[in-house]
């Protein structure tokens, strides 16, 4: 049993929600406790940025610890202390012919889950393929810093379409606390130019509502594209191009300079122009009624008889990776907020009570496992639009969010990138040794020429310039199925359980016509922009299925056409603590509180039911706020 | 300490990169692709290769034509050049002898990779310009060879 309570409210996980949380319960007086998994080091960003600089694998997770060195994708999650998705672990996943040769061997599995944190069931078909951080700040250290709104329809699937199911929560009930999420991060963007979405997703701002900051001007390639769209049709609907808000300055706000174009904002922006957690994080603590614990990972929650969480139990460690002391320890507080993000929280539930589980009534911890499914389409323009230059996405095709035709197949946003293909190809890396030694990998020299002299540097280029490439964000049907529990047998390095996860995607016919319409979409669009006149010989939408490892992919049948994709992940972890109307079908109510545990609140991605059309961490934020008033009015009635 | 390289070093690399031979010391000032270059790679492949080079241009060759010679299928000084080409364009090296095991060995490295000048951007996470500069074109091609 714990000792009774020192803080009003213990807090687990310092990113976005963690912060926000601790930053308005402090600001309305309460003492609040964070404890935090990962390290903080206030000098850190430098040497992340470093670490970026010199990584020969540009991913998401390179800059930061526990830190993946070289090309070689194990790593050691067994001597970790706080191990996380790897990016790089899907380099060790087979391509898709390989894969079915496995046919469910659990030796092939086990063989894999040895070396990875995420470990799966062997009646998985498709790593789950987003990552996060386990550091003061949390994910938003690589977050891209896209700030949309939800549409009105996202939040009535089931009402509305007969599809998926139906949020506790409608649209204009968040507008408050959009506008406070949009406050806080600091949003740049025009709300004219979301207006004039309204004839596709409704509206989504009150009357007179304005950004706390101008829009961040569209790039060059942008610009380009949109002009090349404007006219086409997809679904009877426009395909548009907007400039997208972004959590990242268009001038100087709150001691943070505007965006210089660094092009990095994943993994890292240098200069922190855009938004991450530690900014809030700061603010919170400099109200000096909150105390941030680094380096204290929770492990288990305790409950008192009349079902309150009484103790936070967590092993507070140093030394380093394969040689750690911990000691264990018990916090307490009248509330507890889980903020460790949809896998970890999923995991501290599942451990407390003897690893029997809490929170679970429902039968739906863990389950509904969903991310958007990332389809990338990519090509070459015939014009110039000097991609590589610029926030790493400032724009997207937003118009296809909503309509009648998710009736039956799933939405998506196209998320169009700034940095040619460098996320679809390794470019300009791949183009230059292609270009060099005669290969060709990237497609692009056919001819296998070995280049030297200004006609290299004119060669890469002609083609790197003119690169394009679309990322379709496809909102995945929840599926319980779709799940997370803990493996039996494979720990960290604190000896404590692994995620295991289950899941496929070809299941549900209704993420799959998302799939194939994202296709069908990219032929549309590099139809339009026609023929290659600087690469004649070559096919027009370099978008094609790889079968090697680290291309996980998928294969199904659809309307009689058999397709083979290649899926990508976006970082959108959602659904596995889903809120709902009541406590039969749903782990948390409208206000992210667990129905089970008066005490316990859940906040980030894992309360949505759906995975909607937008990027989560706007809402994640939105639904902190709201759940702060109802952690303030339950402290005084506890 | 760095060692100040040869400038048939620059000269060689301006043909084979097609960068002024002004770019490349400006590059060399900032990551000593030389020095680096030679350690890295190993054995005497670099002395070999400028030996080649200076050879050729001592024999009164074009610069076109030593670049074709010293990258000729047959040539044995080839392969280093290419890896010097890889270096100085991407700012990754591997040691002779193991190919894969490619690196790049500093942030300026990265930071003075030719490509990124060869496609009118500036490296992934390394602007040194000002807000907004991407709604316009950059500047022209040759002015940042
Ligand atoms: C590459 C990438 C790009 C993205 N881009 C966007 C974007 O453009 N727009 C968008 O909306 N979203 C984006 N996201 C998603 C976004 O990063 C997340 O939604 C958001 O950061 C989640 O915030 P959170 O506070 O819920 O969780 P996190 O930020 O993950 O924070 C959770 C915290 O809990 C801590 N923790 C974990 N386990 C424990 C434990 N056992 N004990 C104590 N502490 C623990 C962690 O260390 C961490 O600090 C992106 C994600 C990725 C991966």
């Amino acid at each position: 049993m714990a000792a009774s309570p020192q803080y009003d409210v213990v807090i687990v996980g310092a990113g976005i929600a963690g912060a926000i949380m601790a930053k308005e319960l402090a600001g309305k007086g309460a003492r609040v406790l964070i404890l935090e998994s990962g390290p903080r080091d206030r000098e850190d960003r430098k040497s992340f940025h470093d670490s970026y600089l010199t990584a020969m694998a540009k991913l998401p997770n390179s800059p930061y610890p526990p830190y993946w060195h070289g090309n070689d994708p194990k790593h050691e999650p067994n001597k970790e202390a706080v191990p996380r998705p790897m990016t790089a672990m899907t380099f060790a996943w087979p391509g898709l012919e390989e894969f079915k040769k496995w046919n469910g061997s659990q030796a092939k599995f086990d063989a894999f889950n040895k070396q990875s944190y995420l470990t799966y069931t062997a009646t998985t078909e498709l790593p789950f393929l987003s990552t996060y951080e386990r550091l003061a700040g949390g994910t938003t250290w690589h977050w891209l810093g896209t700030a949309l709104r939800f549409t009105e329809s996202d939040f009535r699937m089931r009402s509305k379409y007969g599809q998926l199911v139906d949020w506790p929560i409608t649209l204009p009930e968040l507008y408050d606390d959009y506008a406070s999420a949009e406050e806080m991060i600091g949003v740049s963007a025009d709300v004219g130019d979301q207006r004039a979405l309204e004839p596709y997703l409704g509206a989504q701002f009150p009357e007179g509502y304005e950004y706390p900051m101008k829009r961040i001007p569209m790039s060059v390639s942008d610009n380009l594209l949109g002009d090349t769209i404007k006219g086409l049709q997809f679904d009877r609907q426009d395909l548009e191009m907007t400039c997208t808000p972004q959590g990242r300055n268009s001038e100087y706000r709150d001691g943070r300079p505007a965006c210089q174009g660094n092009s990095s904002c994943i993994p890292i922006c240098p200069i922190q122009a855009k938004y991450d957690a530690t900014v809030t994080l700061r603010d919170a603590e400099s109200t000096n009624l909150v105390t941030t614990l680094t380096k204290a990972v929770v492990t288990d929650l305790e409950v008192g008889p009349n079902g309150l969480i009484t103790g936070v139990n967590f092993l507070q460690y140093s030394g380093d990776v394969g040689n750690y002391q911990a000691q264990r320890k018990t916090a307490s507080g009248k509330i507890v907020i889980l903020a460790a993000h949809a896998v970890e929280t999923v995991k501290i539930l599942l451990m407390s009570n003897g690893r029997r589980g809490i929170a679970n009534a429902s039968g739906q911890l863990g389950c509904n496992l969903m991310d958007h499914l990332c389809y990338l389409g990519y090509g070459l323009s015939n014009q110039q639009g000097f991609p590589y230059r610029g926030p790493r996405s400032g724009s997207g095709i937003e118009s296809l969010r909503d309509g009648p035709f998710r009736k039956r197949r799933s939405a998506w946003r196209v998320d169009v990138g700034n940095v040619g293909w460098q996320w679809a190809d390794d470019d300009p890396t791949r183009s230059t040794h292609d270009f060099i030694s005669g290969e060709n990998k990237s497609c692009l020299n056919p001819g296998q020429e070995k280049l030297f002299g200004k006609a290299l540097a004119e060669r890469l280029n002609m083609a790197n310039t003119r690169m394009l490439r679309l990322c379709y964000l496809v909102e995945q049907e929840p599926q319980q199925s779709n799940r997370i529990t803990l493996s039996k047998n494979l720990f960290d390095g604190l000896r404590l359980p692994r995620p295991e996860i289950n899941y496929s995607v070809t299941g549900s016919e209704y993420t799959l016509r998302g799939i194939v319409a994202a296709q069908q979409a990219t032929d549309l669009i590099f139809d339009k922009i026609g023929a290659n006149r600087h690469f004649p010989d070559h096919r027009q939408n370099y978008s094609h299925f790889i079968n090697d490892s680290g291309y996980p992919g998928i294969e199904f049948t659809m309307d009689g056409k058999n397709y083979k994709v290649n899926l990508y992940g976006a970082g959108h972890i959602a659904g596995t603590y889903r809120m709902g109307f009541t406590g039969h079908d749903s782990v948390v109510d409208s206000n992210s509180r667990c129905w089970e545990h008066k005490n316990l609140y859940l906040l980030g991605s894992g309360t949505f039911p759906t995975i909607t059309t937008g990027n989560p961490t706007l809402t994640i934020a939105a639904l902190t706020f709201r759940a702060s008033r109802s952690v303030l009015n339950d402290l005084q009635h506890l | 300490m760095t060692i100040e390289p040869p400038s048939d070093f620059f000269d060689m690399s301006s043909i084979l990169t097609g960068f002024t031979v002004r770019t490349l010391r400006l590059a060399q000032q900032d990551a000593d692709f030389y020095g680096v270059f030679d350690d890295v790679y190993g054995g005497a492949w670099l002395k070999d290769l400028m030996g080649f080079y200076v050879a050729r241009v001592q024999a009164g060759s074009a610069p076109e034509d030593i670049g074709k010679a010293i990258l000729a299928d047959a040539s044995p000084v080839a392969e280093t050049a290419r890896a010097l080409m890889v270096f100085w364009y991407l700012g990754q090296i591997a040691p002779h002898d193991d190919s894969r095991d490619l690196r790049i060995p500093s942030a300026n490295h990265y930071a003075q990779a030719l490509v990124w000048r060869a496609i009118q951007a500036h490296p992934t996470g390394v602007s040194t310009l000002r807000f907004g500069y991407w709604a316009i074109p950059p500047a022209p091609f040759d002015d940042y060879l």
